[in-house]
């Protein structure tokens, strides 16, 4: 289980952190918010968060260079999410009151989960800094729930749209094809940080735990498959959508 | 968000051509565009031509509307001479672009 959720982070941070340089490379031409952000977003959170993260459980680092790279891993965590959510917010409901307060709520939490999490990384032992039980830990996760949660459903609910128009000529199969593929990626970080959340909530460490390994684990890959498809797709791939709609 | 010009310009013309009142021409168009997947307030003249193409002369045919098929043919010619560009960026456009770089 553990060389699965391994395999799967690993995958999971080399392919957002290509989906975002690509994105943000296409931002450069297009001047486009909509590339510049969701560019942004994966790159910060795959490309930075994780990695850095991930250097609190090496031992060989010094201590003092850990707890600078969980702090920039917080701070870069709350960056993407922060991108992603005005991604969403920008695409599918640019002219909604509801959704702008949604996002300025968003960004006020997760300014106080990135304080909170560096005041830990200041002031917290070292082996507590990023663990997996308590307040911190579920509030982050149910703050990425929310995140994920509501492009996943933005992105099904155009999906199912699309689906409709492609009925009479009106949406390109790949296109149809590439906001389903954003749904599932979101839909698997959602059951990724649901499993997380009710772990945690449990008491149980989820870096132990083999059932929550394992659906992250697999969450992780389908989302990395999900990434690459939707935003760096293989030609192969796009013919053989085009064929089979 | 108001709704679209081409969405406007179909329900004034059936309310003016047509038995339909203001309310009921509303409907039904609201009623074909969630049919192809559309919104009143993004549909643009060339997604509504087709609109008016396959779904709107059925709808009018179900509510007892004479003269079905050249009342669509009407739209689409006045739909024609609409301005296409402007409006905001719609999900799919974004989409499109993510994916064609």
């Amino acid at each position: 289980m553990l060389a699965l959720a391994g395999i799967a982070t690993l995958a999971f941070i080399l392919a957002g952190t290509s989906v975002g340089i690509r994105l943000l490379r296409l931002a450069k031409r297009t001047q486009g918010k909509a590339e510049r952000n969701v560019g942004l977003g994966l790159l910060l959170i795959c490309g930075l968060a994780y990695p850095l993260s991930l250097s609190l459980q090496v031992d060989a680092i010094p201590e003092t260079v850990r707890r600078f790279a969980f702090a920039i891993a917080m701070f870069s965590l709350a960056g993407g999410a922060i991108a992603i959510t005005e991604f969403v917010r920008g695409v599918f409901r640019s002219e909604v009151p509801w959704a702008r307060w949604l996002t300025v709520a968003s960004c006020a939490a997760w300014f106080a989960m990135t304080g909170w999490g560096i005041w830990a990384a200041v002031s917290q032992p070292i082996e507590s800094i990023g663990s997996t039980e308590g307040l911190r830990f579920i509030l982050r996760q149910l703050l990425m729930l929310g995140v994920f949660g509501w492009t996943a459903v933005e992105a099904g609910l155009y999906w199912l749209k699309m689906r409709r128009r492609r009925a009479i000529g009106l949406a390109e199969p790949e296109v149809i094809n590439r906001f389903a593929l954003w749904c599932i990626s979101g839909t698997m970080s959602v059951v990724s940080s649901s499993v997380m959340t009710v772990t945690g909530l449990a008491g149980i460490n989820p870096s132990q735990d083999p059932t929550t390994l394992l659906v992250t684990g697999l969450g992780g890959l389908v989302s990395s498959a999900a990434l690459v498809l939707a935003f760096l797709p293989p030609k192969s791939y796009l013919a053989w959508i085009r064929a089979s709609f | 968000m108001p709704d679209a010009e081409a969405f406007n310009f179909v329900c004034d013309h059936l309310e003016q051509s047509s038995e339909l009142d203001r309310l009921a021409a509303r409907g039904t168009v609201r009623i074909a565009l969630k049919q192809a997947g559309l919104e009143a307030r993004t549909v643009a003249p060339d997604q509504m031509m087709v609109v008016a193409d396959k779904i709107l002369p059925k709808e009018l045919d179900s509510r007892g509307i004479d003269g079905s098929e050249s009342l669509c043919a009407d739209i689409k010619r006045g739909l024609s001479s609409l301005d296409t560009a402007g409006g905001a960026e719609t999900p799919d456009a974004v989409f499109k672009r993510l994916g064609g770089g």
